[in-house]
C-alpha cells in the first residue's frame, strides 16, 4: 500500500461512520419536523436515541432496562429509548393536537394484525421480523393515514407515527407474548420490550411509517394535480 | 473579554444558520480524534489491518477479563493468532488465553512461563489494554461499530 492508498484509506475510515451517523441524524431530523417537534427537542432526542443504540454502555451505564414483572423463569422488562421514547413521543404528540382517538383504535386493529403476521418469537432473539417482512406494519399504518388525512384534526405524519408504533407493540410484543412465555427454560431469562433501542422494531415502525406517509401523501397530491391538469386541458 | 464576546456569538450565529452542517463537521472533527487515539493506541499496521482483517480481531469488555495485573482496564483489543506449536513463537508481550469456563485472562509473560502454569486455550496476542476512561472506551466502540458497519455494508 503506497502514501496516497493509504491516506485515502484512513480518510475512508474517518468517513464512513461520519457519514452514515449524518444520515440517521438527519433523517431522525427530518422525521421530528415532520411530528411538528421543535429542531432543539428533535437533536435531543436524536442524541440519545443514536446514543444509546450504538454506545449503551457510556449513555446508558447502570441499567439499560426497566424491569417490570417476572413470570415464572421469565423477567420482563421495558427499554428506556425502544419502548419509553416512541410512546411517549406518540401520546404527548397526540395528546397535543386533540387526536381523533375513536380513529385510531380502530385503524390500529389492521396494523396490529399485519404487524402480528410479519413477526416470529425466537427464544434467543426475542420477537423478531426479518427484511422486509417488517416494512409491512409501518406500510399499513402510512396508507391508512395518507387515504384518511380528511378526517383527522391534524397531521396525518403524526397518526402515521402513532400508528406504526401501537400497532407493533400491540401485534407484534404484546400478541406474542403468551408464545414467547410458553417456551420452557432452565435458568432465569429477560424479555425486554424495544430491546434493540432506536433499531427495534417499535421505533423503526414508527419512524419509516412517517416517511411513508409523506410519499403517499406526495404521490396522491401528484396524481390529484396530474387530474386537475387533464380537466383544464379538456375543458379547454 | 468584549473579544471573546464577539467571536463567540459570531460563532452561535453561524451555528444557528447552519445547523447541519455544524453537526456534520462536528461528527467529522470527533472521528479524527476517536481515530486518531485508536491509532495512538493500537498502532498504524494495526489499525488498518484491524479494517482489512476483522474477523482477526477482537474488543474484551472488563466483565469478560481476568487481569493478571491489578491495573483497572475497561478492556482489551486480540488479535487473533494462531500457533502449530505454541512453544516455538517468541511472543513476549501481553498474552490472551481462554479458560474452559469462557473467561479470558491477560497475561504479561512469555508462552513458556504460562505453559508451565496452567492449560487453558491461547486466544492470541493482546494488541491494546483498554485504559478505564471514558474517552478510550467510547474510542474502542466507535472502531468496533465502524467495523461491523463496514463488513455489514461490504457483505
Amino acid at each position: 500500500m503506497n502514501e496516497i492508498s493509504m491516506i485515502l484509506y484512513i480518510l475512508g475510515i474517518i468517513l464512513l461512520p461520519v457519514v452514515f451517523f449524518y444520515a440517521l441524524y438527519y433523517i431522525s431530523i427530518y422525521v421530528y419536523s415532520l411530528l411538528s417537534i421543535s429542531y432543539k427537542k428533535g437533536l435531543v432526542l436524536t442524541f440519545f436515541s443514536l446514543g444509546a443504540t450504538f454506545f449503551p454502555s457510556i449513555l446508558l451505564p447502570i441499567t439499560d432496562q426497566i424491569y417490570l414483572f417476572s413470570i415464572g423463569s421469565w423477567q420482563i422488562s421495558i427499554h428506556p429509548i425502544g419502548f419509553v421514547f416512541p410512546v411517549l413521543i406518540s401520546i404527548s404528540l397526540l395528546y397535543k393536537s386533540k387526536a381523533n382517538w375513536q380513529f385510531i383504535i380502530l385503524s390500529l386493529i389492521p396494523v396490529s394484525f399485519m404487524a402480528f403476521l410479519m413477526t416470529t418469537p425466537v427464544l434467543e432473539k426475542g420477537i423478531i421480523a426479518p427484511f422486509p417482512l417488517w416494512l409491512f406494519p409501518p406500510f399499513t399504518a402510512a396508507i391508512i393515514s395518507a387515504l384518511n388525512k380528511d378526517r383527522m384534526n391534524s397531521s396525518p405524519c403524526l397518526y402515521a407515527f402513532s400508528l406504526g408504533v401501537f400497532g407493533v407493540i400491540l401485534g407484534a410484543d404484546i400478541a406474542h407474548f403468551p408464545e414467547l412465555l410458553s417456551y420452557s427454560v432452565s435458568s432465569s431469562m429477560h424479555a425486554v420490550i424495544g430491546g434493540a433501542s432506536g433499531f427495534d422494531l417499535i421505533f423503526l415502525s414508527g419512524i419509516v411509517s412517517v416517511i411513508f406517509t409523506k410519499l403517499f401523501l406526495f404521490l396522491f397530491e401528484t396524481k390529484n394535480d396530474a387530474q386537475f391538469l387533464r380537466k383544464i386541458q379538456a375543458n379547454m | 473579554m468584549e473579544g471573546i464576546r464577539t467571536v463567540t456569538k459570531q460563532i452561535l450565529t453561524v451555528i444557528s444558520k447552519h445547523p447541519h452542517h455544524t453537526i456534520f463537521c462536528t461528527l467529522f472533527m470527533f472521528s479524527i480524534l476517536i481515530n486518531s487515539i485508536l491509532i495512538g493506541y493500537m498502532g498504524l499496521p494495526a489499525f488498518i489491518d484491524s479494517f482489512n482483517n476483522p474477523s482477526k480481531y477482537e474488543l474484551l469488555s472488563s466483565d469478560q477479563l481476568t487481569l493478571e495485573s491489578s491495573k483497572n482496564y475497561a478492556g482489551a483489543i486480540i488479535e487473533r493468532q494462531c500457533f502449530d506449536d505454541l512453544s516455538k513463537n517468541e511472543l513476549t508481550g501481553f498474552l490472551c488465553l481462554r479458560s474452559s469456563q469462557g473467561t479470558y485472562t491477560i497475561y504479561s509473560q512469555t508462552r513458556e512461563g504460562i505453559d508451565a502454569s496452567i492449560s487453558d486455550e491461547f486466544v492470541g496476542e493482546v494488541v491494546t489494554l483498554i485504559p478505564n476512561d471514558p474517552v478510550s472506551l467510547f474510542a474502542c466502540l466507535w472502531w468496533q461499530q465502524t467495523i461491523e458497519f463496514k463488513n455489514n455494508l461490504l457483505s
